[in-house]
């Protein structure tokens, strides 16, 4: 009778978990709705930490920053949205929204990997990864045929380099070339402190690269190719 | 007797031996008469050790960059191995350098190289009104601060024997270096006329450092008329004509002084204002197309900005929209020249204005600071707040937007401006939580497949004995290029054996079978000839009694044919 009880209660922690987050996601639709913002951002944020993050949480939680004016985060959480959403007129339409509010120009916002390794702009991370998967197997496969298929052997191969180069781009974003959007108006400092001197400022949704963190301050480098510290609180990790 | 000398020649030969492969080190400059702020190397070798070489205090000198390079020679059966340790170095003041010995800690024990003595002499930048070609480099300020635009100048003067001049880009370490237009002109200098090239760069330093700007390398080829023969026949006035004069050209190298630079950092900024970038003298205005509108009408507020320094650095406080009115930011428009003190002139910011309801209004007054490097002190400048009115009912909102969207657009087509486009919403949520790879990626996961493919890939090769090909030759091509080959050596019979290894080669890839048996196949005669005529080179003729050529040739055709 204990054994019984006991793989129901297993069972049905099962088939709850993923109502439970289900439900959390529909609280953060209604909250969104009823305009409490705030709220909805927890509850995505909270969906995101617990489940996984996926492109539409992401998506979401950015709607969520702009509701509140906050344009800066808006405009983090769109841009993680756009690593992992297949092409999305409804973000290009919002991130539009959010550059306007900004005052930020977004084709001046590109690092030259990202214009190298554009296929994210169209596609989503998971699917190019399983895309260079595929084509690196199409082309190992091609190769075992001698004297046939030259010309298909050169596009898969070509086009597998390609992908695989783009995947580990990618992969390394997340490691060691991170990049990050300035959340607020913040000062730009010669080293990690705010009582080193100031070198310049940067406006809310300017895109850096970070190069390492360190006692509460970033190190990053701008997109006109200027280094300096920024404080860690006004920066948005993508 | 006979023993002890037998035993006297077996321990000159190890000494010999010994002799043979002794270690030792040297030490050599490529040059040893040098100039100041001109490089040169210092060479270390040694021989037959491994180690490393502990670099001495070298008063003088700057070590730049060091390489190691090895040789190894075997000469008789002996080997004798050379580590070459390379210094580039610069001198950095006058007089004999004394380059102590470098001691060198090896797996044979330690040595130590003899001493090197430098003769350094002051740089030749060239002397004005003597030379036919000197240089000069000038930096407006030498401690500037951070962000402060400075101009560096690099003025040649050459005479009309300088054919050509070139120099290297300095590479500006620690500053943004942007060149602007060269200059030339001539000037007078000792009776010489000289033709002077000014090279100027904008420097934005952008790092608190000091340090120098290497010199410059400046190169130029001169030529100067031949010395005439002794002989009286070219004395001739006809030889005179400058077609027949005879030039010698000679390449000269100058270097311009090192300009040592001191980049200081902002004085503490007591301003609590937004901090514009600037670092120069600016001021700034703003003003309104209209101060009374309808409710379907729109402002144009434009901010000028005018002044000299780093001015497209320049970032201004956001002007916020209201519940009263949206505010829409359009591109800056610049209006700078380049100047020795950076840009110079005027940006100015528009943003259109379009009322949300009725009522008199302001736009807030705008506070922002930049730093005066010639004062020395931190500046506020405050655009004071604008009123405005606006009259007239309000359209629904959405229609209103509509309205002014196309207005704003009309409007700035005919000023040939960027439209601003007015967005005021956003999309609304995306109510599945998850579609189809829209999530973040397990990279571990793709490196494991990426793996296990590899793996799975090399294990099908080694069981199937296949060879991967990507890009495969025609085996006709490739076999008729080696007959090609055979065709130009002599006749030999080690030279048929290849033929007919070729022709095998060619059928098996081709037929899977054998040249015999896929002729014997056939019913050519001539080609069943051809092949009795090879096994008759190959095995019962004489060593040249056959003609090597024809065969080549009849193998050709027999490819060319199947």
């Amino acid at each position: 009778m204990f054994r019984k009880f006991f793989y129901l209660f297993i069972l049905s922690g099962f088939i709850l978990s993923p109502v439970c987050a289900f439900a959390d996601f529909e609280k953060a639709l209604k909250f969104y709705n009823d305009n409490h913002y705030e709220k909805a951002v927890e509850l995505f944020q909270a969906e995101a930490d617990n489940f996984k993050l996926t492109g539409e949480l992401a998506f979401n939680i950015g709607n969520c920053f702009f509701k509140l004016e906050k344009y800066g985060q808006a405009l983090q959480w769109y841009k993680k949205a756009e690593k992992y959403l297949f092409y999305d007129p409804d973000l290009k339409f919002n991130m539009d929204v959010c550059n306007t509010k900004l005052s930020v120009n977004d084709k001046n916002q590109k690092f030259f990997t990202d214009k190298l390794f554009f296929l994210r702009t169209y596609f989503s991370e998971f699917f190019i990864n399983i895309l260079s998967l595929v084509f690196f197997c199409l082309f190992l496969f091609l190769i075992l045929f001698k004297k046939k298929f030259i010309i298909f052997k050169i596009i898969t191969g070509i086009l597998s380099f390609y992908l695989i180069l783009s995947c580990i781009n990618y992969f390394l974003e997340y490691n060691i070339f991170k990049k990050g959007v300035v959340i607020t108006d913040s000062r730009i400092y010669s080293a990690y402190s705010s009582k080193s001197s100031i070198l310049f400022s940067l406006k809310e949704g300017s895109f850096v690269k970070i190069y390492k963190c360190e006692k509460g301050f970033c190190k990053i480098l701008t997109i006109d190719g200027k280094p300096g510290w920024i404080d860690k609180s006004g920066l948005g990790f993508i | 007797m006979k023993r002890v000398l037998f035993s006297s020649i077996i321990i000159f030969l190890i000494f010999l031996n010994s002799f043979c492969f002794a270690s030792g080190a040297a030490i050599r400059a490529d040059r040893t008469d040098v100039k100041t702020n001109e490089t040169f190397n210092i060479i270390v070798s040694v021989e037959n050790a491994k180690g490393s070489v502990n670099l001495p205090q070298i008063e003088g000198l700057k070590v730049l960059s060091s390489s190691t390079s090895s040789s190894i020679r075997i000469i008789n059966g002996k080997r004798e191995e050379k580590i070459i340790y390379t210094f580039n170095v610069l001198p950095v003041k006058e007089g004999k350098i004394i380059v102590p010995p470098f001691e060198i800690e090896t797996n044979k024990g330690s040595f130590k190289t003899n001493i090197l003595e430098i003769n350094v002499s002051k740089t030749d930048a060239g002397i004005p009104g003597k030379d036919n070609f000197f240089a000069r480099a000038f930096i407006s300020d030498s401690s500037p601060y951070v962000s402060e635009a400075v101009e560096f100048k690099i003025v040649i003067y050459s005479d009309e024997s300088v054919l050509k001049i070139g120099f290297e880009e300095p590479g500006f370490k620690n500053f943004k270096a942007e060149r602007q237009d060269d200059r030339t002109y001539s000037k007078i200098i000792g009776n010489k006329t000289y033709t002077v090239s000014e090279i100027v760069y904008s420097l934005y330093p952008y790092i608190i450092t000091n340090g120098d700007i290497a010199p410059v390398r400046i190169e130029a080829q001169t030529g100067r008329k031949a010395a005439r023969q002794n002989n009286p026949f070219f004395n001739d006035p006809f030889f005179s004509d400058p077609g027949f004069s005879t030039f010698q050209t000679s390449k000269k190298i100058i270097f311009t002084q090192a300009l040592p630079y001191n980049i200081k950092e902002l004085p503490k900024n007591s301003l609590n204002s937004f901090f514009s970038n600037i670092i120069g003298r600016i001021s700034a205005s703003a003003d309104m197309d209209k101060k009374t509108i309808s409710a379907d009408d729109f402002i144009n507020y434009r901010i000028r900005v005018k002044g000299i320094g780093n001015l497209s650095d320049i970032k201004l406080p956001e002007i916020y929209s209201t519940d009263d009115f949206k505010i829409y930011p359009d591109n800056p428009k610049f209006e700078l020249k380049k100047s020795s003190k950076g840009e110079e002139g005027e940006i100015i910011f528009n943003y259109a204005v379009v009322p949300s309801k009725s009522g008199t209004f302001e736009i807030p007054a705008l506070k922002f600071c930049f730093f005066d490097p010639e004062k020395e002190k931190w500046i506020d400048i405050e655009i004071e707040k604008k009123t405005f009115l606006v009259t007239g009912e309000i359209e629904k909102n959405h229609e209103k937007n509509e309205n002014m969207e196309k207005k704003v657009i009309e409007k700035k087509e005919d000023k040939k401006i960027k439209k601003p486009i007015i967005r005021d919403d956003i999309i609304y949520l995306k109510e599945q939580k998850e579609t189809m790879f829209s999530s973040v990626p397990d990279y571990s996961l793709f490196l494991k497949l990426y793996i296990a493919t590899g793996f799975c890939f090399c294990l099908f090769l080694m069981f199937r004995k296949i060879s991967p090909s990507v890009f495969s030759k025609n085996i006709r091509t490739v076999c008729l290029k080696k007959l090609g080959s055979i065709e130009k050596k002599n006749s030999e019979k080690k030279n048929i054996h290849e033929l007919r290894f070729v022709l095998n080669n060619y059928f098996l890839e081709k037929y899977g079978e054998t040249v015999e048996t896929f002729i014997s196949k056939t019913d050519d005669d001539e080609i069943k000839k051809y092949l009795s005529e090879l096994e008759f080179a190959e095995f019962s003729g004489k060593n040249t009694d056959f003609d090597l050529k024809n065969l080549v040739l009849k193998g050709k055709n027999l490819i060319k044919r199947f």
